[in-house]
C-alpha cells in the first residue's frame, strides 16, 4: 500500500512542478522536462513525444494535456496516479483490519475523489493546485499512519515499502537528469531546481548549502544528507531501522544477508558526499548500484518474510 | 400528525401487523416516545441524515460487491433511518426461543453425524437427511467442542398478525452482522438525543462475544487459542464484513494460501515464521475448505485442513456439514427436533411449509401457485424463488414445469403478510415490509447480542428484503426493561 502511495505522491510532485514550468518556461524546457518525468518513472508515453516545433505553444499545450492525462488518470498505465491510488486501495483493503478505519476512509475518499474528475476538469481549473492537493492528501494519510499505527510488523513493512520505493524514485530522477545533461552537453540550473522541488528539498538546500543551485552539491545533498527526508541515505536508514525491527527474532541466512546489504548501501550513499558538500567518485555508477539493489530488495524481502520456504520452519 | 410532519401521510394497513401502530392508527406503547420525537423532524431532515450516513458508508467502504457484466461494483446496503423498536418483553421471548432452537439444531447435527437416533426413531425421513446435498458424510464421527457444530447462527424472523415466526435458519456462513453495527453507529450518531432517552441495549460488544465464543471452541487443552478468520478474499461480496469482524475481534484475517497443514496441525504463515492455528472462523463454503476432501478444484482452501479438524487439532467454525440443518426441507422438522432432543415445546413457530417431495403437497402447491411462495430447497439470497401472487401466469407456468422435473428440490409457503415498519419515502414515512436476522452464538454457553439486522423491502408492496434483490436495512432497538 505505502509504496503505491509514495509513488502517487511523487507523481503529484512531478506534475505540480511541471505545471509550474508550463506557466512560464520555454517550450524546449517543457519538452525536456516531460522526457525527464517519464525517464524518472522508467516509462515512455503511449503515443511517444509528439511535438517538434518548439515555437508552437498550442502544440506543446495539447501534448502536455495528453501526457498529464496519461500520468494522472490513465487506467492502463501502472504509473498513473489513479492506478497507484487504486492499487494502494486494493492493498489497503486486504489489510484493513490492520490499518484501521481512519486510514482506510482517507484513502478511500482520495480514491473516490479522483474517480470523479478527469483531465479536462483539472486542465480547465488550476492543475498545479490539483496536484498539490492530491499530494497533501497522501501526506496527510502518511501522517495518520504515523500517528495511529501500532509499531508491529505491519507498520514496519509499510515503512519498508515506502522507503524502498523512495530510494528508487530519487535515484531514477537523478539518473534521468544525468541523461538529459549528457544529451544536451550542458547543465541547466533550472533543471536542478526542478529536481530539488520534486524532492521537497529546495528550502533545505538553500539553508544548508547555498542559493546557487550547484548541480554537484545538489546531487550530493539528495544522496547523502541523512537529515533530508527525501534523500537516498535518509530512506536507507529508515529501511535499516524497519529491517532491524522485523528481523529481531530471525536468524535466517536470507534475512541476515538483506540486513548486511542495506548496511553496505548506506555506506555507499554516505560516501558520495565530500566534506565540502560536493560529490566524490563515479556518482552515476553508485546510483545504479543502489537502484539495482533497491529493486532486488523488494524481491528479497518478499522471499524472506512472505513467500518463504516453510520447510525451514518445520524442520523438514 | 401535523401537516408536513414525517408521519402526515402514513396509512396503516389494518390487515398487516404494523411495528409502530395499532390497527386503529394509535401508536404502540413502546413506540410512543420514538414516534413523538421523529414526528418533530421533516422528511427532508431525515432524508439528509440518511444521505449523510450513506455517503459515509461509501467512504468507509461499508459495501458489498455485486458482480455483473461490467465487473465488480461496490454497493452500499441502503439504510432506512427510522429505527424499528422491539420491547424488552418481546426480545426476552425471542431470546428464549432462539437459544432453544439453536440448542436443538446442534443436538441434531451431533446426532446425524453420530448415532443417528432421530433417523432410526423415524422422526425425520432418513433419505431427506442423507440425501441432502449439504450432508457431509466425511463429518461422520467428528465431534465438536461442547457439541457446538453451529457456533454462529443467523436465524431470520418475521412477524405476522399471528406473532413471530422463523423464516429460515442460516447455519453455514451467515452474514449481515457488520451492517447491523454500521446502521446502529450511523443512527446513534444522528439521532443521539432520541437514542439516549430510549435506553437501548448496546450491541457494540458483538466482536467480543464472537471472540469469546470462538475461544471456547478451541481444541481441548488449548488455553490461549490462536483464532483466525478465513476469507475467500477481497473479491468476495462480503469481504467488508470479514475484515470488519477480524478487526473487531483482533484476530488475523487469512486466506487459504496463508495456511498449511503439517503432521495434522494447521499453521499460518506470518512474517516471523509459522504459527499454529487453533480455531478457524471460516467465511467460505464447505465445498472450498479443503481440496483433498471436498471440491478438488478449490484454490481457496487448505489441503489437509479437514483432516486436522477430524483429528481435533483445529476447530472449524461453523463445522463443515452444518448446511444440512438449514436445508429448506429439513427446516420443517425443527419443531420436532426441539421436542425430540429437549423434550420441550418449541417456543418459536415455523412458517407453514409444503414439501413438494410429498405428492400431496406438490399437487396442492401446483394448484395454488398464485397464492404461494415457492423456494428451491438449497437456495439463498432470494434467488430461484417464485412469489406466486406477484408473478405472471406465464412465469408461474414455466416455474411449475421446472418443479415437476424435480419436485424434491422445492418447498412452498403461504405468501405471508410480513409486518411493516415506517420507512422514509418521498412522501414522508410509509409502511414497508421488514424481517430481522438475529445472530446467536454458541460455544460452551449461548450468547445473543440484543439486536438484529433488520432487513426492509424498500419497494412499496415488495416482500423481498434481500440486499441482493434491492432490499435495505434499518437499525433495530431492543429496549431495556
Amino acid at each position: 500500500m505505502s509504496r503505491y502511495l509514495e509513488r502517487a505522491d511523487y507523481i503529484s510532485r512531478l506534475l505540480a512542478t511541471q505545471f509550474e514550468a508550463i506557466e512560464d518556461r520555454p517550450v524546449s524546457e517543457i519538452d525536456q522536462s516531460w522526457r525527464r518525468i517519464f525517464a524518472a518513472l522508467n516509462s515512455t508515453p503511449t503515443s511517444g513525444f509528439l511535438y517538434s516545433d518548439f515555437d508552437d505553444d498550442d502544440f506543446m499545450l495539447t501534448d502536455s494535456y495528453t501526457l498529464a492525462d496519461e500520468l494522472t488518470f490513465e487506467k492502463t498505465n501502472p504509473n498513473s496516479m489513479r492506478s497507484c491510488i487504486e492499487n494502494a486501495r486494493e492493498n489497503a483493503r486486504q489489510v484493513r483490519f490492520v490499518v484501521g478505519k481512519q486510514i482506510w476512509s482517507l484513502l478511500n475518499a482520495t480514491y473516490l475523489d479522483l474517480k470523479e474528475v478527469g483531465i479536462e476538469n483539472v486542465w480547465n481549473d488550476e492543475p498545479r493546485r490539483f496536484y498539490l492537493d492530491i499530494g497533501s492528501g497522501i501526506r496527510r494519510l502518511f501522517g495518520v499512519m504515523h500517528g495511529t499505527m501500532y509499531r508491529d510488523h505491519g507498520w514496519h513493512f509499510a515503512q519498508l515499502g515506502r522507503y524502498v520505493e523512495r530510494v528508487q524514485l530519487i535515484c531514477s530522477l537523478v539518473q534521468a537528469q544525468f541523461e538529459i545533461k549528457s544529451s544536451r552537453k550542458q547543465d541547466f540550473v533550472q533543471d536542478w531546481y526542478f529536481v530539488l522541488q520534486v524532492c521537497e528539498a529546495g528550502l533545505a538546500f538553500r539553508r544548508v548549502r547555498s542559493v546557487a543551485h550547484h548541480p554537484d552539491k545538489i546531487v550530493a545533498f539528495l544522496i547523502s544528507d541523512a537529515r533530508l527526508s527525501h534523500s537516498v541515505e535518509y530512506a536507507l536508514l529508515l529501511i535499516k531501522q524497519s529491517l532491524d525491527a522485523v528481523s529481531e527474532d530471525q536468524r535466517h541466512a536470507t534475512v541476515l544477508e538483506i540486513n548486511d546489504r542495506v548496511e553496505q548501501l548506506i555506506k555507499q550513499a554516505d560516501g558520495v558526499m565530500l566534506s565540502d558538500g560536493s560529490t566524490s567518485g563515479d556518482v552515476s555508477a553508485t546510483l545504479q548500484v543502489i537502484l539495482d539493489s533497491a529493486r532486488q530488495l523488494n524481491n528479497d524481502i518478499d522471499q524472506a518474510y512472505f513467500n518463504y520456504d516453510v520447510a525451514s520452519y518445520l524442520g523438514a | 400528525m401535523q401537516e408536513g410532519s414525517l408521519f402526515a401521510n402514513y396509512e396503516v394497513n389494518e390487515t398487516i401487523y404494523d411495528e409502530m401502530f395499532y390497527d386503529d392508527g394509535n401508536v404502540r406503547e413502546h413506540c410512543r416516545r420514538l414516534f413523538k420525537a421523529l414526528d418533530g423532524f421533516s422528511p427532508a431532515e431525515i432524508a439528509s441524515m440518511q444521505e449523510r450516513a450513506e455517503r459515509s458508508f461509501l467512504h468507509e467502504g461499508i459495501t458489498f460487491a455485486v458482480y455483473g457484466e461490467e465487473g465488480a461494483q461496490e454497493r452500499i446496503i441502503p439504510i432506512d433511518f427510522l429505527p424499528r423498536i422491539i420491547s424488552a418483553r418481546e426480545w426476552a421471548f425471542l431470546e428464549q426461543g432462539l437459544k432453544q432452537r439453536l440448542a436443538a439444531l446442534n443436538h441434531f447435527l451431533a446426532d446425524i453425524y453420530g448415532a443417528r437416533k432421530i433417523l432410526s426413531d423415524g422422526v425425520i425421513p432418513t433419505d431427506l437427511v442423507l440425501g441432502c446435498p449439504q450432508y457431509r458424510i466425511q463429518m461422520r464421527g467428528v465431534q465438536s467442542p461442547h457439541g457446538s457444530y453451529v457456533s454462529i447462527c443467523g436465524t431470520d424472523m418475521i412477524r405476522t398478525n399471528e406473532g413471530f415466526m422463523v423464516l429460515e435458519d442460516n447455519l453455514r456462513v451467515p452474514s449481515g452482522v457488520s451492517y447491523m453495527l454500521a446502521n446502529r453507529q450511523a443512527v446513534k450518531t444522528s439521532l443521539r438525543d432520541i437514542y439516549r432517552k430510549h435506553r437501548v441495549h448496546p450491541i457494540e460488544t458483538y466482536g467480543e462475544l464472537l471472540r469469546e465464543t470462538l475461544a471456547e471452541m478451541a481444541p481441548p487443552g488449548v488455553t490461549d487459542p490462536c483464532i483466525v478468520l478465513m476469507t475467500p478474499g477481497v473479491y468476495n461480496s462480503a469481504f467488508y464484513e470479514h475484515m470488519f469482524l477480524a478487526r473487531e475481534m483482533g484476530v488475523e484475517l487469512v486466506q487459504g494460501n496463508d495456511m498449511l497443514v503439517h503432521n495434522g496441525f494447521v499453521y499460518m504463515r506470518t512474517t516471523s515464521g509459522l504459527r499454529k492455528v487453533d480455531v478457524i472462523y471460516r467465511r467460505i463454503d464447505d465445498d472450498f475448505i479443503d481440496p483433498l476432501v471436498f471440491r478438488e478444484d478449490s484454490i481457496l482452501g487448505v489441503p489437509g485442513l479437514f483432516h486436522a479438524h477430524q483429528l481435533g487439532n483445529v476447530t472449524i467454525a461453523n463445522a463443515p456439514g452444518t448446511g444440512v440443518a438449514d436445508d429448506k426441507s429439513i427446516y420443517t422438522y425443527v419443531p420436532d427436533m426441539v421436542q425430540y432432543y429437549l423434550s420441550e415445546d418449541p417456543i418459536l413457530a415455523n412458517v407453514e411449509t409444503y414439501l413438494c417431495r410429498n405428492r400431496e403437497d406438490l399437487e396442492f402447491t401446483l394448484d395454488n401457485l398464485d397464492k404461494l411462495v415457492v423456494k428451491v430447497v438449497g437456495g439463498s439470497g432470494g434467488y430461484g424463488m417464485l412469489v406466486g401472487p406477484h408473478a405472471t401466469s406465464s412465469e408461474r407456468d414455466a416455474y411449475a414445469k421446472e418443479m415437476r422435473k424435480d419436485p424434491a428440490n422445492y418447498i412452498a409457503q403461504p405468501t405471508l403478510a410480513l409486518s411493516c415498519s415506517p420507512c422514509l419515502t418521498d412522501d414522508g414515512a410509509a409502511p414497508r415490509h421488514v424481517d430481522l436476522r438475529t445472530f446467536v452464538l454458541q460455544g460452551s454457553t449461548t450468547r445473543l447480542p440484543p439486536g438484529a439486522f433488520c432487513r426492509v423491502a424498500l419497494k412499496e408492496g415488495s416482500l423481498v428484503v434481500n440486499s441482493s434483490q434491492g432490499g435495505g436495512g434499518k437499525d433495530m432497538w431492543v429496549l431495556a426493561k
